[in-house]
């Protein structure tokens, strides 16, 4: 699957939208997420398995507003997507394969993010 | 007396401490992100959904942010336990879901008695959440269902007829103007309980328990034969000759009786019936049997005027008002309150406006409460006003005193 990387996570996103670069705060978000999102999808992926497209659809919602927030926004316009399509029950399960898929790519990206932040906080710390 | 949660007061000699900011929602992203925004303003308390929410806090909450879209029990449904709280908090909606249901959701909260209601469509940044949440936290839109900071109770109906029979309910007074020429041209009569325990309470506490009841119907003529004795005297006081009118709940108009008793009041009290305004909701409307439309044909042909009440709650259009032999609609404070901000309130109020002008009704905007809404209608052509900002209702004593200050100030304009 081709997506922008800047797509799969914006890094600029979520400080923007909080007003703070702060990067504890950032990296507090970010696992937030990761570990939300994660536990969410788990589910909408039990909820598809059992054919409940409703439930996929409102769990998809979820993901949807805070993936765009924190800056993955290729998986909130999946999530919009399965959203709308699941709404009145019918199935979107060529959609949740490629879901996973990127919801994978997007958390790699976020972890990598948090790696990298820790990595120059332990450097300044040292510094001084 | 079932008392229902009553908001725990901040006494003035306690410690000052930070307006209570209350977040439903299901997802930790926003929770954090709301907790972040707000913490420095508020204290902040945060739940995963309706459920988890702790009653003390939400009794105490100033403001609730609430999602719509959440698993155990919606946004929607919690409304309902929210608007049971007196006072109740202001009410900001966040949610992803399309702009169309947010508005629809705001206008729940509306019909449930919020009327300081915001919304915010996710996801939001800082700034979009701050000048939300500041505007919200210092607007003074009126809480209807609020006089007394004792009225979250719901009455029973045998408290009821006690009170009828002590004589506890009494009539509030809220003037209408022309809006082109500010004269006071009308006044609705307004239901209160002056409970010996509780004070002045608003129609919330009892209205509902009343229109189910069999007492209804006397009820109803226990308010106008007061109203109409209160006319007398202010019009003898202050020279006041516009119209009253009395809220009649639809049941009452499908009683054979109710039509007679009327007349005999007016008799009684040697009231100009063409003075008399009944006003019926729109809701009420619905389905109008034989009975009421009956009684409506009489009070019409004794020269009593009609008048649809919150007008835009209900499904009747203006075509259905027309052949049903209303004189005046009162179009809904929903729809005005917004009227300086929103273009969809704003085309609404217009054309309804051309339409009842076409059809040869009168329009009353309702729920007024600033100098932009005012101005806004009074471009639009709309002749009646009736709101807050030209008075609160009071009761007869009071009126007296603003219809001659009005007078005063408005002479000659």
């Amino acid at each position: 699957m081709l997506t922008n990387p800047d797509d799969i996570f914006n890094k600029y996103a979520l400080p923007e939208t909080l007003g703070e670069f702060d990067d504890d705060l950032l990296i507090s978000f970010y696992e937030i997420f990761i570990e939300h999102t994660s536990a969410s999808w788990q589910k909408a992926e039990i909820a598809a398995a059992r054919a409940k497209w409703c439930d996929v659809s409102a769990l998809a919602h979820t993901i949807k507003s805070s993936a765009r927030s924190i800056g993955a926004f290729a998986l909130s316009d999946i999530m919009s997507e399965i959203e709308q399509i699941c709404e009145d029950g019918t199935s979107a399960v060529d959609k949740i394969e490629l879901a996973g898929e990127l919801l994978a790519r997007t958390n790699d990206a976020i972890r990598e993010q948090m790696k990298l932040m820790k990595m120059l906080s332990s450097n300044e710390r040292s510094k001084e | 007396m079932n008392q229902t949660m009553t908001r725990i007061k901040k006494s003035s000699n306690s410690a000052p401490t930070k307006p209570v900011l209350l977040v439903v929602d299901d997802d930790p992203v926003f929770r954090a992100l709301i907790k972040t925004f707000a913490s420095g303003n508020f204290d902040v308390f945060e739940n995963s959904g309706p459920s988890t929410v702790d009653v003390t806090t939400l009794i105490a909450a100033d403001i609730v942010v609430l999602d719509l879209n959440m698993p155990d029990k919606d946004g929607i449904e919690f409304l309902q336990t929210i608007a049971t709280l007196s006072p109740r908090p202001k009410l900001l909606i966040a949610s992803g879901y399309d702009p169309r249901i947010i508005e629809m959701a705001k206008r729940t909260a509306e019909l449930y008695g919020m009327t300081s209601t915001t919304s915010l469509k996710k996801p939001f940044d800082r700034n979009s959440f701050s000048v939300a949440v500041t505007d919200l936290f210092n607007s003074e839109k009126s809480d209807e269902a609020v006089v007394s900071s004792q009225a979250g109770m719901k009455a029973s109906a045998d408290d009821i007829t006690s009170g009828m029979l002590a004589g506890e309910f009494v009539a509030y007074y809220q003037p209408q103007i022309d809006i082109q020429t500010n004269k006071i041209i009308g006044i609705e009569a307004l239901a209160r309980w002056n409970h010996p325990q509780f004070g002045i309470l608003a129609p919330a506490t009892f209205i509902g328990t009343i229109e189910l009841s069999k007492s209804a119907s006397e009820f109803t003529i226990v308010m106008m034969q007061s109203a109409m004795k209160d006319y007398k005297k202010l019009a003898k006081n202050t020279k006041f000759d516009g119209t009253l009118s009395v809220n009649v709940p639809a049941d009452v108009f499908a009683e054979q009786d109710f039509a007679n008793r009327l007349l005999e009041s007016i008799q009684l009290f040697d009231f100009p019936p063409n003075r008399l305004i009944c006003e019926i909701t729109e809701r009420g409307m619905e389905n109008l049997g034989a009975e009421t439309i009956a009684t409506l044909t009489r009070l019409k042909m004794h020269g009593i005027q009609l008048s649809v009440d919150d007008f835009g709650t209900g499904q009747s259009g203006l075509s259905k008002i027309k052949t049903r032999i209303f004189d005046e609609i009162k179009i809904d404070r929903m729809f005005i309150k917004d009227i300086s901000t929103s273009a969809s309130s704003g085309l609404i109020v217009e054309s309804v406006l051309k339409l009842a002008v076409q059809t040869g009704l009168r329009v009353v905007a309702e729920g007024i409460e600033d100098e932009e809404t005012l101005a806004a209608l009074r471009q639009l052509g709309c002749p009646v006003a009736q709101g807050y900002l030209i008075a609160r209702p009071m009761p007869v004593s009071s009126l007296n005193k603003w219809i001659n200050e009005w007078q005063l100030t408005n002479a000659g304009r």
